[in-house]
């Protein structure tokens, strides 16, 4: 009788231990989610001083959320057509070239990772922080601060030495800020690649705007 | 209570226990994943350990881009007023916010200049206002005192793009307008860029103000993704 009992508690353990795994890590989801390929999806495709773009997918003229979300399903990512919520991109077929909302808007793509399971956290980092939680293939979204909702996305793509650029329009150099090195994202429209992940909270000089900003890291299983 | 229900009851903690293990490892993992596992720097890595956290917010949405512009309505005379006063405004405003790259020299600007930034105020808020709109500020300047993060500039100019209208009726206006800011630090001999932006303004007369106007309010919505 004790031992049915161990073993039922143990058995009981170890399946809340898988459910908990597979919740933070994405097996839940049939896929894993391939890190290092965001990471180097986003490093393929960005650009501090050339716009890159595939050409398997279409642009936008703000294509921050098209660029997370390329490489979202670099990683490994599958579409999602089921449900209230949803994400795709739809390269042939009757409406070639067609995504959900979700895939091209940064809000969108930030509640649908959020609401779909597929992001079993979220946290706020200091935004003068030189580290945030975030690991390679999350998605960093921001708000500037100026009352219409989430302005942005970019993706975490690694950490080190920032790129050695200067910035003429902001007139700073990535490696003026946190010492020159920390956690970098890459992101289009505007194009950075290895850049601090907080370069516009570092450049921002309209207090009204700066003391409102907010970044929320939106780690993805 | 039936026998399902109590067994359920008595294992309810070692599902927790569980699924505390078990979404551990699983941010465990994907910590160690992260980078071919590899340790990660001991500065991130307590940043990971110590994550909090939190749940996603829909920020309110109060206030949207004026896509295109409209025609000016109300005395013309005034309007021109508005129009002459407002980057004027805008540049002193946005001036009492100035100060120093130098953390020294930051702290003592706050003191020696403080009656400057009180007289600025006090010529674009109204009456009703200006109170909360210094206490506001007074704020956002301490916060940034002594944090070298703070993009500071000694000097600023107001570039303005387009008019997307201007209302003037029963002693009020609006004022929409696309524009952007300007800064420079001492010593610098190029002006910094600052983002392009839609202005959304209502201003009342004021006899201490720009051309007879003052702010009653400021919204300002950013056009460009630059950002970031």
């Amino acid at each position: 009788m004790t031992i049915r009992r161990h073993i039922r508690r143990t058995v009981t353990v170890l399946t809340a231990m898988l459910i908990g795994f597979g919740a933070t890590t994405g097996v839940a989801f049939g896929y894993t989610f391939d890190r290092a390929a965001a990471a180097a999806y986003a490093h393929k495709w960005s650009s501090n001083t050339e716009t890159l773009r595939n050409g398997a997918y279409k642009k936008y003229d703000s294509d921050c959320t098209n660029f997370v979300s390329q490489a979202l399903r670099a990683a490994g990512m599958t579409d999602d057509e089921s449900g209230a919520q949803q994400w795709w991109y739809h390269t042939n077929g009757i409406f070639p070239d067609s995504n959900s909302n979700t895939w091209s808007v940064a809000q969108e793509l930030g509640y649908y990772l959020v609401n779909s399971g597929r992001s079993p956290w979220v946290n706020y980092p200091d935004m003068r922080a030189r580290y945030t939680p975030a690991s390679k293939g999350d998605v960093y979204m921001y708000e500037w601060g100026d009352n219409d909702g989430w302005d942005h996305v970019s993706l975490a793509s690694g950490y080190g030495d920032f790129a050695n650029y200067y910035d003429s329009g902001k007139k700073k150099n990535y490696r003026s800020i946190t010492g020159g090195y920390g956690d970098y994202m890459s992101q289009h429209t505007h194009d950075r690649d290895y850049a601090p992940w907080n370069w516009g909270y570092w450049t921002q000089s309209d207090l009204d705007v700066r003391s409102k900003m907010r970044t929320v890291v939106i780690h993805v299983a | 209570m039936n026998g399902f229900a109590r067994a359920a009851v008595r294992r309810t903690p070692f599902v927790l226990a569980g699924l505390v293990l078990g979404s551990g490892l699983g941010i465990g993992a994907v910590a160690m994943a992260v980078d071919g596992d590899e340790p990660l720097p001991p500065e991130k890595q307590a940043v990971v350990d110590s994550v909090v956290p939190g749940t996603l917010d829909l920020p309110q949405v109060v206030s949207t881009v004026r896509e295109v512009a409209i025609d000016d309505s109300g005395p013309a005379a005034q309007v021109a007023a508005i129009k002459a006063a407002v980057p004027a405004i805008l540049e002193a405003y946005t001036g009492t916010m100035a100060m120093p790259v130098d953390l020294d020299a930051r702290a003592l600007s706050l003191t020696a200049l403080k009656p400057d930034r009180i007289a600025a105020l006090l010529k674009v808020w109204t009456p009703a206002t200006v109170v909360d709109r210094t206490a506001s500020l007074l704020q956002e300047v301490t916060d940034v005192v002594a944090d070298q993060s703070y993009a500071a500039f000694d000097e600023n100019r107001f570039v303005l793009g387009e008019w997307m209208g201007v209302d003037v009726a029963d002693g009020a206006a609006t004022a929409f307008l696309n524009g952007h800011m300007e800064y420079r630090s001492a010593g610098e001999a190029e002006w910094r860029q600052g983002n392009e932006t839609q202005y959304q303004l209502t201003l009342k007369p004021g006899v201490l103000g720009f051309g007879g106007w003052q702010l009653q309010d400021k919204k300002q919505l950013i056009l460009d993704g630059d950002v970031n």
